[in-house]
Parts: structure tokens; C-alpha cells; sequence
């Protein structure tokens, strides 16, 4: 479990993250969803240990993050930004081989580069193993940078579990990118991982979802299941526009029209 | 391992240059009394004897020479290739970001002032404080550029550039004017502290060059795979269970006490590091680890030919090395500044 308790985070005199709590369960994918500049960015990376002049607590199974967990902390938890700025040509391969960096020393193990060929073989990707990753296309890039984080969290601990963080991974991807992405995401929350991601795309998170956190103004306005959350208040709260839910029949989840 | 065969032909390569080295100069040397000379060396006794004074020149001059060469070439041209990975940047090397020019100062501070000042340091405290005070205003001006050209960890080229440009001239200046005030010889002049020399090798300065090297080389292969993953950008090396600030320190650390020490024995050599790294990456690889060894090997190779020309060129006279090694090296920096400019357009360095 991933918890995160009275989370205060300022820059200057602004005040980005208002004693922000709540905790992510393995099983669930958990989406964060805001407008623009609610926190939701500065929410993930507090808990992935990028930033560090917080008050409160974030907890990893229980356990207090500190500054200092750096090397013993990516061993079970990736994150997956946005876009990389990768420039530089390596291989497909070696791109996905930098996630069991935190696992050996100098030269990779047999066993690191057996992870390594499983984990491109899940994902069909084998054909481009030795590709260079700067000509690949978006998708692909990040598909690449998705198989990396998925090295990186290959074994389960002796103790506690394995946590993915995601920064708007699909926000630069096509339709069909996107929800072959939030699949993987399901899938891997399935096998006990604990999957947050920051999402803006509302539709998506009502189909994807098991639990949605809605933050404004860097605040928690909402914590919930997904149709508990969105809901036409709440999205005129947060952006200002009037939006109507429609369920169909033979849809397990309902449908956000907005701006109507 | 994919690269085996690279590093073999550099091998071989070195070889080569380093025995083609020792022989060319004003008076040739063989290989057989290269060989008898090597023997007699290592305490055999050969049957048959050679010239005393060839033996001389091949082991106090030319051997010591060459095996210089190597060191320095080494050195500064994985100097490069660590700045180009902590940079973020291809462009980056030594001459550029002013550790070089900062170490020349620093050692030339030593060098005269501390004979025209001090009088006479006892000759053991002069041999350490030299390359010390190499280091520090090395290091300093090394992290003067770091800092002011960085920014939330992007570190802005353009930036970089200019204020390279403004340490280098303040540092030039500085080592300009040590050397007009100077009685030395050696140095007042100042074509030893802008384009470098290996005139002056012998073998303590061998031994110090070659060790420090050394260390520092198998100090950076072990960064090989932390550099690697700040590729990536320093954020996600952070989620890779690095830590940036360190990392950007120890290499700063190595990478100034390689190119200090080279500096201070043989003056400011440009362009070398800069070329070696972009020469490996037409490979198409940027393992860092591939770039750190590949660099040693083929830095090695091209400091010792281009010794050699200056040397050979104008026989028996001797051209300062720095003039051959910008002759060749700008034209490729700029062929490198222009595939980036066409890089960018593209999305990246080499796509």
C-alpha cells in the first residue's frame, strides 16, 4: 500500500499541495485527474522521491520515505514520464536494459538480460531489440520507455509490493497506444502492483479506473470510485464547464459529454 | 561482447602508431634496437650490442615520449567523453569548457610565481603543489561553466559556449601574463601553455601521468552505467536509484584530475577530446562504457600520430602539437556543430 498523508508542498509563498492524504492499494489502477495546474504533476513526483522539501509523509508499505532511499527504492518502484528527452543512439535493447540498473553493479547478469528478452517478448517487441530508439516512432519510443519501467519491477519483493507511477504516459499517444497502454496498466495492477497514474482524459478514467483522486486548487476535492467522482458538480467545479453522464445498456461504464 | 572486435583493431592500432612513433624523428630508430634496447631493459643480456647512443635516445627520449602520448591522449580524450555524457551534450570536451585553460593557469601560477616569488620550493613540495594548484583552478573553472550554463539540470549550449569563451580568455589572460613576467625559459613561453609540447617528457612524468590516468580511467568505467542512465535526463536516473548531484561531482572530480595533471606536464592540447568520443559514436553506440574504453584506445592512437607529424613535418625543427591537433580538429568540430544543427531539426543529436 502506498500512502500519503497531510502532503504539503509550496514554491515561494504559492502553495501547490494543500495537506493532500489519501493511500493507493495494490489490485486498484488509481488515476489522479485535475485541471491544469491543480498539483497533479507535483502530487507524483513527491511520491516517487523526485522532490523533497515537503511537509507530511509518504509511505511504502508502511514504511516512511526518506531522502536517502534512493538506490534501495527503485529496485520496486518505476516511473513512466510523459516523454523522455532521450537523444542519444542506443538500442531498443540497451534503452530497456537501463531498468535493471538498479539491480547489478557494473555488467548485467544472465538473469537481467533473461528479464530483459521476457519483457520485450510481452510486449511484441522483440522485432525491434536492436533498433535505434531515435528513429522509432512516438508510440514505439514510449512503448520502449514502458518496457524499461516493467524490467525495472520484474521480481516481486520478499516484502511489500511493486509500485508504477505514471506521468500522463499516454498523453502524446494515438487511440489505439492509448488504450493498449491503460490494458498493460490493468493488467499489471492485476498481479499485485500498486498503478497510479495522472490522467486527463476523463473518458479513460471511467473505463479504466478502479479508483479516482481529483485534485483542485491542491486540494483533494474528491476520493473515490470513478463514478463516484465524476460526476457533472464536480467537472463544473473543476473546469468550469456544464457536462451530462449517458450509461448505455450494454456498456459497463457511462459516458462524459462535456461543454454541452 | 559485441565491441570485442573494436577494441581489438585500436588495439592493434595503438601498436602500431606507438612502434611507427618511437621510430620516426630527426634520427631513425630500428626495430632491432628497439627490441635489444627493450631486453636490455628488463635485465637480459642480448648477444648482440647496439650504438650506447641510440640506446639512449630510444629509452630517455623517444620511449618516455611516446608512452606520454599515449597517457595524455587517453586522458584527455575520455576527459571528453565523460563531459559529453555529464553535459548532455556532444560538443563538450576540456579545451571548450575551460578545464584546460583553467589548469594551465594553475599551473603556471606554480611555476612562476612560486620560483619568482617564493624563491625556491624544496624540489619534492614543487613536484606535488604543481599539479595540485593545476587541479583546483581547473576544477573551479570547470564548475564556473557547470553552473552558470545549467539550469533545473539542462545545461543551455549556447550558454555553455559563451561562458566557456569568457573563463577561457579570463584563464588565458592570466597564464599570459605569468608568462611575460617570468625568467624561465620554458616558461615565458607561451606557445608551451596555448599548444602544448611533449618535448619536456621524461619518465617521472610518465609514471605520474600514467598512473593518474590510470586510476581515473578505471574510476570513470565504473560511472559507466550511472552515465548511462542520466542519458535518460537527471529526473529519471533519480527514478533508476541514482543520485545526480553525486554522480555530476565524482565525474567533475576525475575528469579535472585527469586533465589537470596531462595539462600541467604538457600543456593545453585542444580539440583531441572532442573529436576521439564523436569519432566512437559513428559506431552508432552512446554506451558510455564503449565510449570510456574506445576513447582511451583511440585517443592513444591519434595523440601519438599527431606527435609524430609535429615532429616529422618540419624535421629537424618541431611544430607544438596543439597547432596539428586544431588543424585537424576544428574542421570536424565543425562538421559536428552542423550535423547537430541538422540533428535538432529531426529531434535529436544523431537522428
Amino acid at each position: 500500500m502506498l500512502e500519503v498523508q497531510n502532503v504539503s508542498f509550496r514554491i515561494g509563498k504559492r502553495l501547490i499541495l494543500d495537506t493532500v492524504s489519501t493511500s493507493f492499494l495494490p489490485g486498484n489502477v488509481s488515476m489522479i485527474i485535475g485541471p491544469n495546474g491543480s498539483g497533479k504533476s507535483t502530487l507524483l513526483k513527491i511520491i516517487s522521491n523526485e522532490l523533497k522539501r515537503y511537509s507530511g509523509s509518504i509511505s511504502y508499505g508502511g514504511k516512511i520515505l526518506t531522502a536517502g532511499q534512493h538506490s534501495s527504492l527503485a529496485k520496486r518502484r518505476a516511473v513512466l514520464a510523459q516523454h523522455s528527452e532521450l537523444s542519444f543512439p542506443l538500442t531498443v535493447e540497451e534503452v530497456v536494459m537501463m531498468g535493471r540498473y538498479p539491480h547489478f553493479k557494473v555488467q548485467p547478469t544472465a538473469h537481467d538480460q533473461l528479464v530483459v528478452n521476457q519483457v520485450l517478448e510481452e510486449l511484441n517487441m522483440t522485432r525491434l531489440r536492436f533498433q535505434n530508439y531515435l528513429t522509432l516512432s512516438g508510440g514505439e519510443k514510449q512503448k520502449t520507455h514502458f518496457a524499461r519501467a516493467l524490467a525495472q519491477i520484474r521480481e516481486v519483493p520478499v516484502e511489500g509490493c511493486r509500485y508504477l507511477l505514471l506521468d500522463e504516459p499516454i498523453a502524446s499517444l494515438d487511440l489505439n497506444y492509448q488504450h493498449e497502454f491503460l490494458r498493460m496498466a490493468r493488467l499489471l495492477a492485476s498481479d499485485n502492483i500498486v498503478v497510479v497514474a495522472v490522467i486527463h482524459d476523463l473518458n479513460l478514467a471511467l473505463q479504466y479506473a478502479d479508483h479516482i483522486v481529483a485534485l483542485h486548487h491542491g486540494k483533494v476535492i474528491a476520493d473515490n470510485k470513478p463514478q463516484q467522482v465524476i460526476t457533472p458538480s464536480l467537472i463544473d467545479s473543476m473546469y468550469g464547464l456544464k457536462s451530462r453522464i449517458l450509461h448505455t445498456d450494454n456498456l459497463p461504464f457511462p459516458i462524459l459529454v462535456t461543454n454541452v | 561482447m559485441k565491441f570485442g572486435s573494436i577494441y581489438l583493431c585500436l588495439g592493434i592500432g595503438l601498436v602500431i602508431s606507438v612502434l611507427l612513433s618511437i621510430r620516426a624523428g630527426a634520427v631513425d630508430v630500428s626495430y632491432r634496437e628497439i627490441i635489444i634496447s627493450l631486453a636490455k631493459a628488463c635485465g637480459l643480456h642480448p648477444a648482440t650490442e647496439i650504438d650506447r647512443i641510440q640506446e639512449g635516445l630510444f629509452m630517455q627520449i623517444r620511449l618516455p615520449r611516446v608512452l606520454l602520448c599515449v597517457a595524455v591522449g587517453a586522458g584527455l580524450s575520455v576527459s571528453g567523453a565523460l563531459m559529453q555524457a555529464l553535459f548532455r551534450n556532444p560538443i563538450v570536451e576540456p579545451g571548450l569548457i575551460g578545464t584546460s585553460a583553467g589548469s594551465a593557469f594553475g599551473a603556471a601560477l606554480v611555476f612562476v610565481a612560486g620560483r619568482t616569488l617564493f624563491i625556491e620550493l624544496s624540489p619534492v613540495l614543487g613536484a606535488l603543489i604543481l599539479p595540485c594548484s593545476a587541479f583546483v583552478f581547473g576544477l573551479l573553472s570547470t564548475l564556473i561553466v557547470y553552473r552558470l550554463s545549467s539550469a533545473a539540470g539542462k545545461v543551455s549550449a549556447a550558454t555553455m559556449i559563451l561562458v566557456g569563451i569568457a573563463v577561457n580568455a579570463v584563464a588565458a589572460s592570466g597564464t599570459g601574463f605569468l608568462s611575460y613576467i617570468a625568467r624561465d625559459p620554458q616558461a615565458r613561453s607561451i606557445t608551451f601553455w596555448s599548444l602544448g609540447t611533449f618535448s619536456g617528457a621524461d619518465w617521472p612524468s610518465v609514471y605520474l601521468v600514467g598512473a593518474v590516468t590510470l586510476v581515473c580511467i578505471l574510476a570513470a568505467l565504473r560511472f559507466s552505467k550511472s552515465l548511462n542512465a542520466l542519458l535518460l535526463g537527471e529526473e529519471e536516473a533519480g527514478y533508476l536509484g541514482i543520485d545526480p548531484d553525486k554522480l555530476k561531482m565524482r565525474i567533475l572530480l576525475v575528469n579535472t584530475a585527469m586533465v589537470a595533471i596531462a595539462t600541467s606536464v604538457v600543456g593545453v592540447i585542444g580539440f583531441v577530446g572532442l573529436i576521439v568520443p564523436h569519432l566512437l559514436r559513428l559506431f552508432k553506440s552512446a554506451d558510455n562504457r564503449f565510449l570510456i574504453i574506445g576513447s582511451a584506445l583511440l585517443g592513444g592512437i591519434l595523440m601519438t600520430a599527431a606527435d609524430m607529424l609535429s615532429r616529422v613535418l618540419l624535421a629537424p625543427a618541431e611544430l607544438p602539437i596543439g597547432i596539428v591537433t586544431a588543424l585537424v580538429g576544428a574542421p570536424v568540430f565543425l562538421w559536428i556543430l552542423g550535423r547537430q544543427k541538422s540533428g535538432e531539426r529531426k529531434g535529436g543529436f544523431y537522428a
